[in-house]
């Protein structure tokens, strides 16, 4: 699907309405890789006030994530779209709930990050070098999700999706190392928890990202591909 | 998808010079609702009248290729017309009924086929008003004028009066469109009642009167078949680009 063709719409209104749904999910979609990127520095460098930032921005998230559900809505009443259309405002509103739940785990690494703040025994920022990777390979994925919706292009969306399971054996990994750590000395359990919650929320964001990748696959060549092995999508996408 | 009753094959229609249908190759399934849809002028109630040879009363008509209901082809010299129009009923886009009594209009078709007997008129005039949904409303009185009803009453009369002689296949040129929202819903509700016994094909222009009450849908354009295939999958992942334009509303 050539992205120009949103544009030609008999209804220069409709254009303008999709138009306008496909840059708040743009918005939207920035917000939430930047409250990842925050969340993540507030970690490393003990930022609170970074931390509280992020919180704060998830009111913004939602709000945009509740607009455009509602703008959806309205579109779906009024113009009762078919086909393309139809397959864009569907992914929309998955996109926006995926996205919105990406936004609650970057939360939870700025909540961990105040909460370890708090504590007598301050961690430094490279005490958490097992989530560095991860933090790093996550927002790549997001990114690419988000650039295969804007161009519409399905190209990409297979190295992404791979990308996914380097994400889900470097958190197996994690697990484990964590765990032996646990087993050396029972002073590290703390830190080891801390550090699985928050690899925990990045693993959930790689699936989020994963999502939305369907999501682009569903708008563009109206095929479901939820629930099927790497491989089958791999096939999918090229044949 | 289910069998097929009738089977258009090569056919083209012009009138005169002009070329209204081209080539067209469809297989429309036994007692579903099958709806064309396309831009004015694609063609689309000239395939729709060529099923009941309805174009043959018009000058100037040629028409190559065959269309066959079973394996009657209905275009074969042997082909008895007046027959294949009781096979065939139709309704058009404004309710005609003849200027009779309700209950006149719907015996009218019977009388034809010779039943004359009151208490067999009385019971299939009674069937095809129950069965086009309108008997309620006008049980008492039968006998008044039926251009004293209602567009949507008129509407739904007709289709009564077509399905009292029993056909099996019931053609709809536009059937609601000058009908209000209301009445255009019970004709609606009127065809999902009557897909399982009969196979209905509509003309519509309206899109989402086509993706409500049709099962298989038909995209033409400039006298063409563009598309053909079951209406959940046009209308949410048509194959051809010029169906999506249509439906989505772009500029080709």
């Amino acid at each position: 699907m050539d992205v120009s063709k949103i544009g030609h719409h008999i209804s220069r209104k409709f254009n303008e309405e999709l138009e306008d749904i496909r840059n708040k999910v743009m918005i939207m979609g920035g917000l939430v890789e930047n409250q990842i990127d925050e969340a993540a520095t507030a970690l490393m460098n003990s930022d609170l006030e970074l931390a509280e930032k992020v919180i704060q921005q998830d009111s913004l998230v939602n709000q945009l994530e509740m607009q455009i559900d509602k703008e959806c809505t309205q579109i779906m009443a009024l113009r009762q779209p078919a086909a393309f259309d139809l397959r864009l405002l569907l992914s929309v509103i998955k996109t926006i709930n995926d996205l919105e739940r990406a936004g609650d785990e970057a939360i939870k690494i700025a909540e961990m990050a105040i909460h370890l703040n708090g504590m007598d025994h301050k961690h430094k920022g490279e005490d958490y070098y097992e989530i560095q990777h991860l933090v790093s390979m996550v927002k790549e994925m997001l990114h690419g999700a988000l650039d295969a919706f804007a161009r519409m292009n399905v190209d990409q969306v297979v190295a992404i999706t791979g990308q996914d399971q380097k994400v889900d054996r470097e958190y197996s990994s994690s697990i484990r190392q964590l765990i032996s750590r646990m087993m050396e000395d029972p002073r590290n359990v703390g830190r080891a928890l801390d550090v699985l919650w928050m690899a925990r929320a990045l693993e959930r964001i790689g699936d989020h990202a994963c999502n939305i990748c369907e999501h682009v696959i569903y708008m563009v060549r109206g095929e479901d591909v939820r629930h099927i092995s790497h491989e089958e999508l791999e096939r999918k996408i090229q044949g | 998808m289910t069998d097929c009753l009738i089977k258009v094959d090569n056919l083209s229609l012009f009138y005169g010079a002009k070329r209204a249908l081209h080539k067209i190759n469809m297989a429309i399934p036994r007692q579903r609702v099958t709806t064309f849809i396309g831009p004015s002028g694609c063609g689309k109630s000239s395939l729709l009248r060529c099923i009941n040879r309805l174009n043959d009363l018009l000058e100037d008509v040629k028409i190559d290729g065959s269309v066959f209901i079973d394996t009657q082809d209905i275009y074969a010299r042997s082909s008895n017309v007046p027959a294949l129009r009781r096979r065939v009923g139709m309704v058009f886009q404004r309710p005609n009924p003849f200027p009779k009594s309700t209950f006149e209009n719907v015996a009218y078709g019977l009388r034809i086929q010779g039943f004359n007997q009151r208490k067999v008129l009385d019971e299939k005039v009674e069937l095809a008003l129950r069965k086009a949904a309108l008997w309620d409303e006008v049980k008492n009185r039968l006998h008044d004028n039926a251009l004293n009803l209602s567009s949507g009453q008129q509407q739904r009369l007709v289709i009564a009066r077509a399905i009292a002689i029993e056909p099996e296949v019931l053609l709809l040129d536009e059937p609601a469109s000058a009908l209000d929202p209301i009445s255009t819903l019970k004709i609606e509700e009127l065809i999902s009642e009557l897909r399982n016994q009969y196979t209905i094909i509509i003309v519509t222009h309206n899109m989402q009167q086509a993706a409500r009450v049709s099962d298989v849908t038909a995209f033409m354009n400039k006298g063409e078949l563009i598309e053909f295939g079951t209406t959940s999958q046009l209308f949410t992942n048509p194959s051809k680009k010029q169906t999506e334009d249509y439906l989505t509303g772009r500029y080709s």
